[in-house]
């Protein structure tokens, strides 16, 4: 027995048309005059024992000369890469801490040796905040180092 | 004093310059979000 086609008309989906996707931004809180590229890479020697974890931040907090990011900026988060030198399982995470010393934390991933973790431009971290950055070693050898790089836009508002 | 484990780059815009890396000074009372528990069970660095 024959078994019944709907027809497109009578609700079935038409899977030949492509799929439009929307991606959602994060509103503003400003008008956005200007942006720069953040891109930060590193080594961190050694890398945590096993079964600890290590977190850093970048030079004061959040540059060279600033602890967290600056008033009327905004710092957009791409892309956050983690490796060590050993064949292990580590996972790699983000907070976000504000200027009191509140984490929040907003991003685990796991895997084995290397991690990349990509933002698609969802996350920011607004004025008076910065990232944390974390590794945690699941496996029974201590890396020497940790290779890790960051790639972000910093934002000027109005 | 935060401790230094590590060196870098950064660069915004135009302006590249050395970094160091510091630790984080972690009160894990303070931590909360996703996966807490993955701290909290590991003994730190």
């Amino acid at each position: 027995m024959p078994i019944p086609v709907i027809g497109k008309r009578s609700g079935r989906p038409d899977y030949s048309k492509p799929i439009g996707v929307d991606v959602p931004t994060p509103k503003a809180k400003g008008t956005v005059v200007k942006q720069s590229e953040y891109w930060a890479a590193g080594e961190i020697s050694p890398g945590p024992a096993p079964g600890s974890y290590t977190a850093w931040c970048v030079g004061m907090g959040f540059s060279v000369d600033a602890e967290y990011v600056p008033k009327k900026q905004r710092f957009r988060l791409l892309k956050f890469t983690v490796s060590v030198p050993a064949y292990i399982t580590i996972s790699a995470g983000i907070g976000l801490e504000d200027a009191a010393g509140n984490i929040t934390l907003l991003y685990w991933e796991s895997g084995n040796q290397k991690i990349t973790v990509d933002f698609s431009y969802l996350r920011s971290f607004e004025e008076g905040s910065r990232p944390v950055y974390f590794i945690i070693n699941y496996g029974d050898v201590q890396p020497d180092f940790v290779d890790w790089s960051v790639i972000g836009v910093v934002e000027w508002l109005e | 004093m935060a401790r230094i484990i590590g060196k870098g780059m950064l660069k915004i815009g135009e302006e590249e310059k050395e970094v160091d890396i510091v630790e984080a000074e972690i009160d894990l009372n303070k931590v909360s979000g996703v996966g807490v528990e993955k701290l909290k069970h590991g003994s730190r660095k």
